[in-house]
């Protein structure tokens, strides 16, 4: 860790506003895949419920284009945002099952499977790219991946026709979705919390889960398949967590960088808790706590309310809008609202120096929605901003792809800029050219 | 198959005697099919992709495998969505010559076939679950529920062992918080916790603006803390307030203050010692009336909690005790004797079954090597029971196959431990591991469950089943808009959630009828939720029995917990509470809308009144038949706000909560269609089956649970609908206690 804090940051806390020197206090020191000697990393931030199309994609390809009003907060980052439009997760739609859209939405985003569709037995969709890339890079850093969201998807009545469990975008198996951290203070505690540890308690840890895991294997084999799946999770979880003991017993890694403390709890406004989950994200970078981050911003089809951008109604209510011109306002104004705390955190992988260049450039930042315009559903126009990622992206411009190109093409793209050979995800038919022009 | 199934069976004998209908699947079944479904639900693409066409052209036995298509079809035909609006109707006789054939078939094939009791998966402890079996093993009560993030729901409860998982971040959840429950229990001289500051702020506990707050604080160990609270308001000067602090109703601090231009709005007490564990400290502030004030109101700030600044000797607390039952002071155990007579018995306990030498030879090895370690007995014992708790045969409710095909009785162990998870959400007591030990268990199953019902801990049951059953427990999401009802706060969520609870808890206590959920003309109110209701007469924080007249209130369906969690944030929806009653009074849940068509856009309705955009909608034949049956029984429930308050007129225009159900019936306020809903007392006893067999068993209901839920909605009738029955009678099924034999490799 080098000592080179140049500027301050403010993690708010519980009312009050904790000093910070946040993204600049560790300059990584490893091997890389990037040209600049930084490692490659990659961050799905999810846009719910989708969006008002119309205000959010802008009417010229190519570099001369006028930003919409949607993506008007992102106006100075221009140069490093890269608009794309025509993606599509097909196995959103329903292909015969019904109800559930926004369920399926969440779930084949980054998977590119249809979900089954279920409320609670046999669950089953697909591995996530991002966890195809978190367990491919898992020995590189403390933690895989880290999954954070800013409102919990665990709600009492069904989600949708599907159990709340589809709610997730990250799945670790394609049975095991990962529930997002919604609690700051929990999210900062999974990141540092093995640092104040001394030897001693490692120690004891150690030998506890040692012990869990032995019961859990014997346990396991007594049992039948579907009780198996369970064990074996927890045999997972287990050595995931007894892998990260030993790292801190190696090294001193894995403490927070000086002067950071844990957020208290949860904020109260939604402006403060989307930056500061967005601050944790850009802290899991520059410390190279993980290299792997999905964040939804709420949950798909979900409930939150946006007093602080003058609207106290639901989202999702609005965004069958009908046509009707407040509802489509209230809409355009909830997106507007997430854009703005997305472009205060380029404005950090900004700041934050890393290796030869800002954390920005070694970061491939993904702004996405598994829907277009909510009013119908559609699966197959997605709103899709790209940042950073040096030599992967060339910012600046907007792209339209082919009506339908999957998704999953991007996501290749992305598992390549990490390094991490994928032949084929879900519906993939190739991977996106994020350097060219297409049209 | 057990005297159970022998009663059940003739139980459904009687009970379908009297419905065997004349009506044959030849004579009035197939025509009226053919006449008035087939031309929308026949030929290359059927209407919502539903042949009827097909089904008719087989033969009677072989129609009636296809159960599922046939019982959605009594369903639509029943609840008069079929045939839909617009398309010719056949005589309501024939109608119900039709769901009275399919019925009785289905009675019928449910009474010669034997019950399945089928399989649940390996269920991991959720967090209400956990910290109660922590709290009951070790004594003390830590609430690490409140550390765990929230569980996953499945079926609309959140102990289903299919969705239930496990994750490395959970994992280390779970070690943190047994790391703080040894702290707590297995008091060390040597290793007090550092003293730390912890603030809960009123604003964040939806407490704002208050003259009396409080918070549920953990305490880490036994030991002295100081508590402090503070006050807003510039108070005009020489106004005086008193501030009081107490911990479990004993006052702990007070002091008058007298404003100033600038004074310390803050008291702190002097060190008090706390015991370790969960205490509830609550804060208050009243001016008082000497000199005579009349500015505007204080309000209290926070609560802050520092220390622990001294720990109490481990040789004086309760806790050592509890736990060190050699008695040798500390820092002199004999480790070897002690270590047997201390984690046997917690294993058994923790395990739920006896447990083996090898298990317990596991635990001694891993406290001698801790004990090489650290030099400390006592700190062998915390590593020992931390290994307990992330055991995975503490962790995990396992159910083992017995040898041999067909359903088999659970184990004594597995039915004692289902027993207690679903009564109390914990791990069984010394008496009910005893009757399971002895084999006395199925015996005097009944009388165990009636002992548990009456014990303290089933208001886990009241808890857990009410919250997510009535959706109560969605009243900590919901977020009223601040603007158009500022009334509504945390204190007021509480007040309506504790209404419903005591209710509940009233007619289970008082064995009363379960239709009582639907119109009991009783319930609990405080001060504020009466003002809430209108309702005079009903001073101060506790609540009260209050007997209601109907008119306004009587009834789950009037409860502002559900009137509020059944609305937008902004105003109420006809759909929403429609779909409500559908989904857990009614058990008929409304189809999800078909593909084709786009979702559900009353959320969306602005212009117009809310009835007329419904009644634009539901012209759209698609919709119609659906929102046909939903919309009228929202309609009925607008009296009452989108916070639950009665109102008989939204802004100038008065409420219309008038409505025609598809059967019909007619209502024009909330009381005639609650007397309309509450004639379905079978549907209604079957939903709450249902639903309090999925919570028990924790998976979910499917078609071959048919035969049992109708079996035990029988039971309730015969017994007068009473509530009390429903339980036991679902300790008693099949279902609850036995278990489905392996099935072929591969199937899960």
């Amino acid at each position: 860790m080098k000592p080179t804090l140049s500027r301050r940051h403010l993690l708010r806390g519980m009312g009050t506003a904790i000093g910070l020197p946040l993204l600049d206090a560790m300059i990584p020191s490893f091997a890389s895949a990037t040209p600049s000697g930084a490692p490659p990393r990659l961050i799905i931030v999810y846009a719910p419920s989708g969006m008002i199309m119309p205000y959010w994609t802008p009417a010229e390809t190519g570099a001369a284009f006028e930003y919409p009003r949607t993506l008007e907060p992102l106006a100075r980052h221009r140069d490093d945002v890269l608009v794309l439009s025509g993606l599509a997760a097909n196995n959103g739609n329903a292909l015969g099952d019904g109800a559930g859209d926004h369920a399926r939405a969440a779930s084949s985003y980054l998977t590119g499977v249809h979900p089954r569709k279920t409320e609670g037995a046999d669950i089953q969709c697909g591995r996530s790219m991002d966890q195809i890339a978190a367990d491919h890079l898992a020995s590189k850093t403390r933690l895989p991946s880290l999954e954070l969201t800013c409102e919990d998807s665990r709600q009492i009545g069904s989600c949708d026709s599907y159990s709340c469990v589809y709610q997730s975008i990250s799945w670790k198996s394609e049975t095991q979705p990962l529930p997002p951290e919604m609690n700051p203070r929990r999210a900062f505690e999974r990141m540092f919390g093995d640092a104040s540890l001394s030897p001693a308690q490692r120690e004891s840890r150690r030998s506890v889960l040692d012990h869990a895991r032995v019961e859990t294997g014997k346990l396991a084999r007594e049992l039948g398949p579907a009780d198996q799946r369970k064990l074996d999770e927890y045999l997972t979880a287990i050595r995931e967590v007894e892998t990260r003991i030993e790292r801190a017993g190696r090294s001193d890694e894995g403490a927070p960088p000086a002067g950071v403390e844990a957020p208290a709890g949860m904020p109260s406004s939604y402006r403060e808790h989307a930056q500061l989950m967005f601050d944790l994200c850009a802290l899991a970078f520059s410390s190279d706590t993980t290299r792997v981050i999905t964040f939804m911003l709420a949950r798909e089809g979900g409930l939150q309310t946006y007093p602080e951008a003058g609207v106290p109604e639901a989202h999702h209510s609005c965004t069958h809008h009908r046509d009707q011109p407040d509802l489509i306002e209230k809409v355009a104004k909830i997106n507007e609202f997430h854009v703005q705390q997305f472009s205060y955190f380029l404005d950090k992988l900004k700041a934050a120096p890393d290796g030869d260049g800002r954390l920005l450039d070694h970061t491939a930042v993904v702004y996405g929605a598994s829907i277009g315009d909510p009013n119908v559903h559609d699966h197959n126009n997605l709103p899709t901003l790209l940042a950073g990622a040096k030599g992967l992206v060339r910012g600046g411009r907007h792209v339209r792809h082919p009506k339908d190109t999957p998704v999953t093409n991007l996501h290749l793209a992305l598992l390549d800029f990490l390094g991490v050979p994928v032949g084929r995800l879900g519906d993939s038919s190739g991977r996106l050219d994020l350097l060219g022009d297409l049209a | 198959m057990g005297a159970g199934v022998r009663q059940g069976v003739l139980a459904l004998l009687i009970l379908t005697a009297g419905t065997a209908a004349g009506a044959t699947y030849e004579d009035a079944v197939r025509p009226l099919l053919h006449s008035h479904c087939s031309s929308c639900h026949g030929g290359e693409s059927p209407a919502g992709g539903f042949a009827v066409e097909r089904l008719v052209s087989l033969t009677e036995t072989e129609t009636l495998q296809e159960r599922a298509r046939w019982e959605l079809i009594a369903r639509r035909m029943r609840a008069g969505e079929m045939p839909p609006m617009g398309a010719p109707q056949p005589a309501r006789e024939q109608l119900s010559a039709v769901t009275e054939w399919i019925d009785t078939s289905y009675d019928r094939l449910d009474l010669t076939q034997p019950i399945d009791p089928g399989r649940v998966t390996a269920r991991r402890l959720n967090r209400v679950e956990y910290s109660n079996s922590v709290r009951d093993l070790l004594g003390v009560d830590m609430n690490p529920a409140a550390e765990l993030p929230p569980d996953p729901y499945g079926y609309g409860f959140d102990n289903i062992g299919d969705v239930l998982s496990m994750n490395a971040a959970l994992t280390e959840q779970y070690l943190k918080a047994a790391e703080r429950i040894t702290q707590a229990a297995i008091p060390i001289d040597a290793a007090t916790p550092p003293a730390t500051m912890q603030r809960y702020l009123a604003e964040r506990m939806g407490q704002d603006h208050q003259l009396r707050i409080h918070v549920d604080h953990a305490f880490p160990v036994d030991g002295e803390y100081t508590l402090k609270t503070a006050f807003y308001q510039a108070l005009k000067d020489g106004a005086r307030v008193r501030l009081k602090l107490a911990v479990d109703g004993r006052e702990v601090g007070a002091d008058v203050l007298q404003f100033y231009y600038q004074i310390d709005r803050a008291i702190e007490t002097p060190s008090v010692r706390i015991t370790a564990g969960r205490h509830r400290i609550d804060a208050t502030i009243e001016v008082l009336p000497e000199p005579p004030y009349k500015g505007s109101q204080p309000y209290l700030e926070y609560i802050q909690v520092y220390g622990p600044v001294a720990a109490t000797p481990a040789a004086e607390t309760a806790a050592y005790a509890r736990f060190f039952p050699c008695g040798h002071p500390p820092g002199q155990h004999d480790s070897a004797v002690c270590a047997r007579q201390i984690l046997p018995p917690l294993a058994r306990r923790a395990f739920r079954r006896p447990v083996t030498a090898d298990e317990i030879d596991g635990l001694l090895t891993l406290a001698a090597g801790e004990e090489a370690r650290s030099g400390s007995f006592e700190q062998s014992m915390r590593t020992a029971v931390q290994a307990l708790l992330v055991s995975p045969n503490f962790l995990f409710r396992v159910e083992r196959d017995a040898p041999g095909t067909g359903p088999h009785p659970l184990s004594p162990y597995e039915l004692s431990t289902r027993l207690s998870y679903f009564l109390w959400s914990s791990l069984p007591d010394e008496d009910l591991a005893r009757q399971a030990e002895d084999g006395r268990l199925n015996a005097s199953l009944r009388q165990q469950a009636e002992r548990m019902l009456a014990d303290p801990k089933a208001s886990a049951l009241v808890e857990n089943f009410t919250g997510q059953w009535l959706q109560t427990r969605n009243l900590a999401v919901t977020k009223p808009d601040p603007e158009l009802f500022p009334e509504f706060d945390g204190e007021l969520a509480e007040a309506m959630r504790t209404e419903t609870e005591m209710v509940f808890a009233a007619i289970l206590k008082e064995d009363r009828s379960l239709l009582e959920f639907l119109d009991g003309k009783f319930t609990f109110l405080n001060e504020r939720l009466a003002n809430h209701y209108g309702i005079p007469g009903v001073a101060g924080d506790e609540f009260r029995r209050v007997e209601l007249d109907g008119a306004q209130r009587s009834g789950v369906l009037t409860h502002a917990s559900v009137l509020t969690v059944s609305s937008y944030p902004t105003r109420t929806s006809a759909v929403i509470r429609g779909k409500w009653v559908l989904d857990n009074i009614l058990n008929e849940p409304p189809p999800p809308p078909p593909p084709d068509v786009p979702a559900l856009d009353e959320s969306a309705v602005s212009g117009g009144t809310m009835r007329q955009q419904l009644e634009k909608h539901r012209a759209h034949a698609a919709c119609a038949a659906c929102h046909a049956r939903m919309d009228p029984l929202g309609f009925g429930l607008e009296n009452y706000d989108a916070i639950g308050r009665w109102r008989d007129h939204e802004g100038e225009a008065p409420i219309d909560a008038s409505g025609v159900l598809p059967g019909g019936q007619t209502f024009e306020t909330p009381s005639e269609l609650k007397a309309i809903i509450a004639e379905n007392k079978d549907a209604f006893a079957r939903a709450l089956v249902e639903k309090m067999l999925t919570y028990a068993t924790g998976r979910g209901m499917e078609i071959s649970d048919r035969p049992a839920i109708k079996r035990i909605a029988a039971r309730v009738k015969e017994s007068g609908y009473r509530f009390r029955e429903l339980i036991l009678a679902v300790v008693e099924s099949e279902t609850f206690r036995m278990r489905s034999a392996k099935r072929a490799e591969g199937d899960s």
